[in-house]
């Protein structure tokens, strides 16, 4: 009992620290990735306007479903 | 007379045990929950139709012959059917919110704390009496914590095939309930401003960082992990096939009809597991224990964790989204939504939610990989 309870602890210990360092390195990979995929100028341009335009959808969006929550709450307290 | 014998000795209602009778009571209660409550239909309406099914006495469902007992050799002791399922949800998982903000992968590794430390847990339960559980049990229900429904099916089928149908019922019922058994815990340890903290819009991610994702996770899985590489390497299959742009056709299959399939194969499998003999006992009582305490701890670390990000970042980070980090995909998400709504109305985390909420999935996997490396 006592041995096992000492393995189970060995194994949460290793176990977490194996999880973190994996991640981690995946982390860095990322890092790497980012940089390696940077896209060529002119995709990026018209990237960016378009998410110049859905952000002002997203807005109106954001306004019409908040509206729609107060509707909702108001009518049903 | 003696016909008359016969045929009354051939029919149900004289070799009916009580046992048979109370796994198919528990059979219904899961059509009930699937019905009704609508909690996770997909996976309990086969899997509580499975477990009429296979405790009708003399049918022999679960007996070579039986057409459940093939289903269950065919698709769960050889693994495939998890690992299908697995390519399915590849397919489905955008990770572009990862990508944004990659930080969100460490939340992802703290919420599977709750697997390693309910590994502990069941193992200190061997100390009641009643309770039996070797190592390699103890894995099995501690992956319950990784809210993974294929990841648990997969690491029961491999370490402790005796409980799976206990693991999968605990693992399913309690990714239906993540809406009740989430919010106590995270309002239990943040503060009501920072549940209201605003998160920076997220960058856009371009193709080709979606495209080259998936390869280098099965990159650093076989270099570090073999183990895991079969659960990651089907979902970086299928997330590859859904990000290349080239194969709409088999991302679209494996997404929609060949995971509807699997999914009606894999119910029933795991509802034919669902025996007097294997379901009626203390230890399933402490499985379904172990499996709340599993998901307690795994959503109150991964809090925790984010609320050590924020401490230390520029950028400001609302530890809700830390108990994302759980999988459960999309529901932990949504959750974590609607909790910081709550506390600030206009406030919408769930894009941010969902970069832990697939971090939680690669974690559970990995920490799959792990145990079936270490106790397999």
């Amino acid at each position: 009992m006592q041995q096992q309870l000492s393995e189970a602890f060995t194994i949460m210990l290793t176990g977490m620290i194996t999880v973190f360092v994996f991640l981690t390195l995946l982390l860095m990979a990322m890092a790497l990735l980012r940089r390696f995929a940077i896209q060529p100028q002119t995709d990026t341009a018209t990237s960016q306007s378009s998410a110049a335009r859905e952000t002002s959808t997203d807005n109106q969006r954001l306004a019409a479903i908040t509206a729609a929550v107060h509707a909702y709450r108001r009518d049903h307290e | 007379m003696e016909r008359w014998l016969t045929l009354w000795q051939s029919t149900a209602l004289s070799a009916f045990g009580w046992e048979d009778a109370a796994m198919m009571l528990v059979g219904a209660i899961l059509l009930f929950l699937a019905i009704r409550k609508k909690f996770e239909p997909l996976l309990l309406l086969p899997i509580g139709f499975g477990a009429i099914l296979a405790n009708i006495p003399l049918a022999g469902f679960n007996e070579p012959g039986g057409i459940l007992y093939y289903i269950y050799v065919v698709g769960i002791d050889t693994g495939v059917f998890p690992l299908l399922i697995f390519m399915g949800v590849g397919a489905m998982t955008d990770f572009g919110p990862l990508l944004a903000n990659p930080r969100t992968l460490l939340l992802g590794a703290a919420a599977q704390f709750g697997i390693f430390a309910t590994l502990f847990g069941a193992i200190a339960l061997n100390a009641i009496p009643g309770f039996d559980f070797s190592m390699q049990d103890a894995a099995a229900i501690a992956i319950i914590g990784g809210a993974d429904g294929p990841t648990a099916i997969f690491l029961a089928s491999k370490l402790s095939p005796d409980l799976l149908g206990a693991i999968a019922v605990a693992a399913y019922s309690y990714m239906a309930l993540v809406p009740i058994i989430q919010p106590p815990i995270m309002k239990l340890l943040t503060t009501k401003a920072e549940r209201a903290v605003r998160m920076e819009q997220l960058r856009q991610v371009g193709q080709r960082e979606k495209i080259l994702f998936p390869l280098a996770v099965l990159f650093l899985t076989l270099l570090f992990l073999p183990t895991a590489t079969p659960l990651v390497g089907m979902f970086c299959l299928g997330n590859l096939m859904r990000e290349a742009g080239v194969v709409e056709r088999l991302s679209k299959t494996a997404q929609n009809e060949l995971i509807n399939i699997v999914t009606i194969f894999l119910g029933l499998a795991v509802g034919s597991k669902l025996s007097a003999a294997e379901f009626l006992n203390v230890q399933t009582l402490g499985i379904l224990a172990l499996g709340a305490v599993a998901f307690a701890i795994g959503t109150a670390s991964g809090v925790l964790m984010a609320k050590l990000m924020a401490r230390f970042s520029k950028a400001p980070i609302n530890p809700l989204i830390g108990a994302a980090g759980v999988s459960a995909v999309p529901m932990a998400a949504r959750v974590v939504n609607k909790v910081g709504l709550d506390a600030n109305q206009s406030n919408y985390l769930l894009m941010h939610a969902m970069g832990p909420n697939v971090a939680g999935v690669l974690g559970s996997a990995v920490a799959a990989g792990i145990l079936l490396a270490l106790v397999g």
